[in-house]
């Protein structure tokens, strides 16, 4: 299925938004607009799930 | 005082950079475009040796007159051999209410350069343009991935 991708410039920065993506597919839009930015500009924006801590099954115990 | 002093950019497209002069408000008939850098010259109209003994050149350049403020020097951006472009900023100029890196004019024109540069790699990519928003001075460009 057709992805969309929103792209946002501010003050000479850009952010991509690449939440309907996961793996390979935020490589490969990475690299599609990499052009544009020169590499040095681009902050991506995932899933907000990627962002929380992970899970750990470790526990403390006295 | 007028010295120039260049200011290397991330620009590296003329096509997007006259198209971003134009976008912040420049008339482009008053964007000079030159194959063969060309000189430069001061808010009195005297070309100007300060980056180089031969003269400071450019390849696009806005004249002082059409600059947008009283005593401005000639505005130009000069193409390097690794096909960036840097841009001769005069030490008068380059406060932040003219065209100095920080202030408003360059981050205008940096973000429509931005925004040419991402409309033009997106259409090369086949990504599809779906709409632009300007929100709070942020620019919102959507595209639909075609690409699968």
């Amino acid at each position: 299925m057709a992805k969309i991708v929103t792209v946002e410039i501010e003050k000479g920065q850009v952010s991509v938004d690449l939440a309907g993506y996961s793996g390979k597919g935020c490589h490969a839009v990475q690299e599609a607009f990499s052009q544009a930015f020169g590499g040095k500009t681009l902050v991506e924006r995932r899933k907000p799930e990627y962002n929380k801590p992970l899970k750990t099954t470790n526990k403390l115990t006295r | 005082m007028s010295e120039y002093h260049l200011q290397t950019t991330e620009f590296n497209d003329e096509g997007c950079l006259v198209d971003a002069l134009v976008d912040i408000g420049y008339d482009r008939k008053n964007i000079e475009v030159h194959e063969e850098a060309t000189q430069l010259r001061d808010y009195v109209g005297r070309a100007t040796h300060y980056t180089d003994k031969a003269g400071d050149k450019a390849n696009i350049i806005i004249r002082r007159q059409h600059v947008g403020y009283s005593a401005a020097n000639d505005l130009g951006f000069k193409r390097n051999p690794d096909g960036t472009m840097s841009a001769f900023i005069s030490q008068y100029d380059s406060g932040s209410a003219h065209w100095g890196v920080t202030g408003d004019r360059f981050l205008k024109l940096k973000d429509a350069y931005i925004e040419r540069k991402t409309m033009k790699t997106a259409a090369k990519q086949g990504f599809k343009f779906l709409g632009k928003k300007v929100v709070n001075g942020k620019t919102r460009l959507q595209f639909l991935d075609t690409r699968a």
